[in-house]
């Protein structure tokens, strides 16, 4: 069983908690503390309530659970130290209680049994879990649902009933519920496996860098996106056959792999380059009109299972429409969304993202907020084309993100002084100035040996 | 009246700055319309050098100089850093580094995209050079950098992403011209020391240099043949050559070469010769000329002999490399067809068909002797090397297409003097006055009439004719009709540009029903399947002329690229194709094959592929075993080349048509599978393949390539156990069957 405690796991609050408020604002708030095996935090709330819900429907299973706590303890608790802190938003009073609401993802926790497959057949994943919430604290009353892409689960652990509970899992069309149970002591555990059809690849970004190049000369604002894709589905038993493909993709059935990313991207999204390490990729679609700028990308060749494709997209916009200036003084405020992936059906995890915003030559007072949880932030110098400085690079990393989070923003201020803005012209002036003047210098100059006949 | 308005910038110092300023952006606007038209369309090629530069630039200059490649030419690896000309590379790698200590970020595969571009325009602005050292006419250097930029025959090596030696090497090589007849005109060490510089420079960058090393000496040959010998020739040569030599020893691939080689004793025959003839001049100076005459025959015949005596000596004692196939077969086309069929298997060494002149370069073709005919009116040194470089490039050309590069710059020459003679001529509004006329001829008149009175002056009455164009309505016919052609000229230059050289054979482009483009990419689709997702060191056997692209694009290491010099390695290949299944898998273990690649165009009616190429490799491996591979196996009976039905059983039996037609009837109903490039019906029941398995097919059927098996867990040969895994059930129903009896009750 996977311990809460290994940082794959996104937390997101369903309720408004102070967290958001305090937000990462310019300091992530990430801090990771390693404990003793045997740690085990005061047993000061108790779960009064809890729903644990599966979700199977994506290429990751998301999980969410919907928990009362109750505060058991004589004294009033504000804190709950668990594998993960959660800071509540007022202090519980004593026998008070108060609903949670908690979603995470696992990433690169599906996988295909068997392993290998034909490259027409349908692949089954596999998952495991617990169908008793793995709680530090004890467990009045609880069921965990699971949800199915489809009805086809020809594998599941059956768990036999007890204490007048019936024998779960009952099936309700392609959802599945365990329990509910009654008490459960803390740190209880009932391991269930689930085998389940899932004929989509489970497409797996293990980097992702993300560019953002703010001009305010050209009053464009430049994206650039480097993905290494792999694909996590089910390898191919036998070698790829194209006369199978060709004829399967006339009916266009459900396949392991990827044969197109299709990114909708803001409207009024503009040039956009589709390239891999090789040059352009001539398989790429771009519809842009009033309503949607949708660029739908196909990687060379069909995407199969332990198939990698690093490729590489772009694009510009028009910056009026990020980017805003302060009333009065020289701030700025930059909108921008934290992702803008693919958006597939099937989902898309991200193991690394590194989002790069680079300002203008001079920014100065780079703040930034945003809801995506970070991991790091640093603010760099960026040097590129003819700059004397160098631009001020905001370098954002996050991990374990999936496509669930694509819509998110990144609000970034800062201050650019109008003097900055003419440093590079002045530059240039000053330069071409300097070496016009020397070319007259030493053009007048004489220095020939020969003497001089008048 | 708009004359008096212009008049004060068209005179004077005013006027020199006025032209001066007009020459320099017609110069640049030259220049942009040779880069601009040179941009129709971008892909990379050739990969290797492209790789090159990208290791020279992580690793430093030193670490390239030493580079062994283990990843071509497996499993013999290549001493790259010894065994290429490193001038293009380091060109790029020093202007990628210039870019950057000017804080400009541009990726090398940017520069090495451009590059080709770039220098063809620096080759206008040489050729603009090179023709004012010829003629005194102002236009003709204008016209000759304008020819230059758009000649299709240049433009053939060096559109964008043409990253090839040639790119950088034309320039050099015009450059070099330039230099050495401005060292020849004034006789000056620094001049003929910058053309040393520039010939090291040209060594370094393109093997071609040897036309330089060769008509250089045969230019003073010349000179020193019709008794011009001078000081300023000595110098110039000696300067030239002795520079020149050390410098271009210093590239690690040419090395001794220039000491040992036949092909640069020319070089240094001269060089003896100038020595001799310089000590001659000295002596004739001192000697009264009847001992002179005495002498002057003994020596001769003493050094002819003792020079004949040595070089047999040398050769024979092989000191000095005797002469190279590559060198016969410059001589006489037939024989690399006989003896070398690895150069003859390239398009490019093939001897240039006529219309392929009039393709490449359109009307300079017929300007071009009146070019050379216009350098015999004055003939001074320079003119001589004109005439000189144009009957060896004219030759050379139709030795081998690829030569025709080498004849461009002359062409473009030549030409741009015959029609800036003639729009000298035509072009002056002044209709001649007798009068005026006479004193002008007999000063300094305007370069045309003075030559026509040069040409005639056979008649005593003739030697100050009155000659010039009278009437306004031939001045108009001539000088219209010639914008006509030269308009034409642009046009088809143009036409050529975009349908012949910027197809690269990497991508095809077609039109779809809807006249939308439709771009074929199956070979970076391949490639790039072969980068993700084969081993890191996957060995890849192809036919070489995928060497280079699997090397850059797949990054995989390869049997044979576009480099190899061992035709023996190349044979293996080519005997691995066209074999039995049996005896090629013996030879793909041995170089550890791991995935084999071809190229079938019979779905898409592509016409480069594999199985048209396929008798080369034929005819290359039975060079190397004359007993195991026939090419006379691969032809019918009745000397067909087949592949259909009636295809003779070796050629059916090869790997290369096994691997080629695998599976392919499959695409088709029963009895309708046909292959577009042969347009041959091809049998129902396609090869089977028992030592390879297919692992990948582009969308287009374009690139195939095939796994190789590995050895059989059982220990059987791969053919019997392929046979069980497919004869299997078959056998058992049979079996279990048994013969049908007839029921008789």
């Amino acid at each position: 069983m996977r311990p809460l405690a290994i940082a794959s796991a996104v937390l997101s609050f369903a309720s408004a908690a102070v967290c958001v408020e305090k937000g990462n604002l310019t300091k992530p708030l990430t801090s990771k503390l390693i404990l003793p095996s045997t740690f085990k935090p005061a047993q000061n709330f108790r779960n009064a309530n809890l729903v644990h819900t599966i979700n199977l429907e994506k290429s990751y299973p998301k999980e969410s659970i919907n928990v009362v706590i109750e505060n058991v303890a004589s004294t009033p608790q504000d804190d709950d130290t668990q594998f993960y802190r959660i800071h509540l938003p007022t202090p519980l009073a004593p026998k008070a209680q108060q609903t949670l609401g908690i979603s995470f993802y696992y990433l690169s926790a599906l996988n295909p049994l068997p392993a290998a497959i034909a490259q027409a057949d349908k692949q089954y994943l596999v998952y495991t879990f617990s169908a008793y919430w793995q709680s530090s604290y004890d467990t009045l009353k609880q069921k965990t649902e699971v949800k199915f892409p489809s009805t086809t689960v020809p594998e599941y652990t059956i768990v036999p009933g007890s204490k007048g509970s019936p024998e779960s899992p009952q099936k309700q069309g392609s959802k599945f519920t365990y329990g509910s149970y009654g008490e459960v002591p803390a740190g209880a555990v009932e391991p269930v496996k689930v085998r389940y059809e899932f004929t989509k690849p489970l497409i797996h970004v293990s980097e992702l860098e993300r560019d953002i190049e703010v001009s305010h000369w050209g009053g464009n604002i430049a994206f650039e996106e480097r993905y290494i894709m792999t694909n996590r589905a089910a390898n191919l038993s036998k070698q790829f056959s194209r006369v199978e493909w060709a004829s399967q993709t006339y009916y266009n059935p459900p396949s392991t792999a990827v044969r197109e990313l299709r990114f909708p991207l803001r409207v009024g999204s503009l040039e956009p380059y589709f390239t891999d390490v090789i040059g352009n990729v001539s398989t790429s679609r771009f519809r842009s009109n009033r309503r949607e700028a949708n660029l739908e990308i196909k990687p060379r060749y069909p995407v199969f299972g332990g198939w990698n494709y690093p490729f590489r997209v772009g694009w510009n916009a028009d910056l009026k429409k990020y980017l805003r200036k302060l009333s009065g003084g020289e701030g700025y405020v930059l909108n921008v969304p934290f992702l803008e992936g693919p958006k597939q059906p099937e989902g898309i995890e991200y193991e690394h993202i590194e989002l790069r915003v680079i300002l203008p030559e001079g920014a100065e007072n780079v703040q930034y907020s945003t809801t995506v949880p970070l991991v790091s932030a640093s603010t760099s110098l960026h040097r590129t084309f003819m700059d004397t400085t160098g631009r001020t690079a905001l370098t954002l990393t996050a991990i374990n993100i999936v496509d669930d989070l694509r819509d998110r923003e990144l609000i970034v201020t800062y201050d650019y002084p109008l003097l900055a803005g003419f440093r590079k012209p002045l530059v240039m002036f000053v330069t071409f100035l300097s070496l016009f003047a020397a070319a007259w210098g030493i053009g007048s100059l004489d220095v020939k040996i020969k003497s001089r006949r008048s | 009246m708009a004359e008096t308005v212009a008049e004060p910038f068209l005179k004077g110092n005013t006027g020199r700055n006025t032209r001066g300023i007009l020459r320099l952006s017609i110069l640049v606007l030259i220049a942009a319309a040779a880069i601009a038209s040179r941009l129709f369309s971008v892909i990379l090629d050739p990969w290797f050098n492209f790789r090159a530069t990208k290791y020279l630039v992580s690793n430093g200059f030193y670490d390239f100089w030493d580079w062994f490649d283990d990843r071509t030419w497996h499993p013999l690896g290549r001493v790259t850093g010894g065994t290429l000309y490193p001038g293009l590379m380091v060109t790029s790698g020093a202007i990628y580094h210039a870019l950057r200590a000017l804080t400009i970020p541009v990726d090398i595969r940017n520069i090495c995209v451009l590059l080709a571009p770039a220098f063809s325009g620096l080759t206008a602005f040489a050729t603009y050079l090179f023709t004012n050292e010829m003629t005194t006419s102002p236009s003709a250097g204008l016209l000759a950098a304008a020819f230059m930029g758009i000649a299709p025959g240049y433009i053939s090596r060096s559109v964008a992403g043409s990253y090839d030696n040639e790119a950088i090497a034309i320039f050099l090589l015009v450059f070099t011209f330039y230099l050495w007849i401005k060292a020849v005109k004034l006789g000056s060490v620094m001049w003929g020391a910058l053309c040393a510089l520039f010939y090291g420079y040209m060594v370094s960058a393109w093997g071609g240099y040897v036309f330089i090393t060769n008509l250089i000496p045969l230019h003073v040959f010349v000179l020193v043949c019709m008794g011009r010998y001078s000081p300023r020739l000595y110098v110039s040569y000696c300067t030239w050559y002795a520079l020149g030599t050390l410098a271009s020893m210093q590239i690690p691939f040419v090395g001794f070469l220039p000491i040992r080689s036949s092909e640069h004793m020319s070089a240094l025959g001269v060089f003896g010769l100038l020595q001799l003839v310089g000590f001659v001049e000295f002596v004739r100076s001192g000697v009264p000329s009847k001992q002179f005459g005495t002498l002057l025959r003994g020596l001769v015949l003493l050094v002819f002999g003792l020079s004949l005596g040595g070089l047999v000596l040398l050769t024979v004692s092989g000191v000095i490399a005797p002469w190279t196939g590559r060198f016969y077969s410059l001589w006489d086309t037939s024989y690399a067809k006989i003896h070398i069929p690895i150069i003859a298997s390239v398009s490019e060494h093939q001897p240039t068909a006529w219309p392929a002149y009039f393709f490449d370069l359109n009307l300079l073709i017929w300007l071009f002797p009146a070019g050379v005919y216009l350098c015999f009116q004055k003939l001074a040194d320079e003119q001589v090397f004109v005439v000189v470089y144009s009957i060896l490039a004219s030759y050379f050309s139709g030795v081998m297409v690829r030569l025709m590069l080498t004849l461009t710059p002359i062409v473009c020459v030549a030409a741009a003097m015959a029609v800036s003679s003639l729009l000298d001529t035509y072009l002056s509004l002044k209709s001649p006055d007798p009068a005026d006329s006479a004193i002008e001829a007999g000063s300094n008149g305007t370069p045309a009439p003075s030559k026509k009175a040069a040409k005639q002056d056979g008649l005593r009455s003739m030697r100050q004719p009155l000659v010039g164009i009278y009437s306004t309505f031939s001045k108009m016919s001539v000088v219209s009709a010639l914008t006509a052609y030269l308009l034409i000229f642009v046009l088809h230059c143009t036409w050529v540009t975009s349908n012949a050289y910027s197809s690269p054979s990497v991508v095809l482009a077609s039109r779809m029903p809807d006249g939308s483009q439709h771009i074929i990419d199956d070979y970076r689709e391949a490639y790039q399947w072969l980068r993700q997702n084969t081993a890191e060191d996957a060995k890849i056997m192809s036919w070489w002329d995928y060497g280079y692209q699997i090397g850059g694009m797949a990054d995989r290491p390869t049997l044979v690229d576009n480099n190899t010099w061992n035709n023996t390695h190349i044979a293996t290949v080519g005997k691995a194709m066209s074999s039995r299944e049996e005896v090629s898998y013996p030879i793909m273990r041995q170089h550890e094959v791991d995935y084999v690649l071809v190229v079938f165009g019979g779905l898409l009616g592509y016409s480069g592929d594999d199985i048209n190429k396929f008798l080369w490799m034929v005819r290359i491996a039975e060079g190397i075993w004359p007993d195991e591979v026939k090419e006379r196996d691969f032809f019918t009976d009745r000397g067909e080349y087949r592949v259909d039905e009636g295809a003779t059983e070796t050629m059916k039996n090869s790997l290369m048509y096994k691997m080629s037609y695998y599976n392919y009837c499959t695409l088709f109903p029963p009895g309708q599978c046909q292959d577009r490039v042969r347009g041959v019906k091809l049998p129902d029941v396609g090869p089977t393949l028992n030592t390879v398995e297919e692992a990948f097919t582009s969308e287009n059927w374009i690139i195939r390539i095939f796994k190789v098996k590995d050895l059989d867990n059982a220990g059987r040969d791969l053919a019997s156990a392929a046979s069980f895994d497919r004869g299997n059930k078959k056998k058992k129903t049979i079996k279990k069957r048994g013969p049908k009896v007839l029921r008789v009750e």
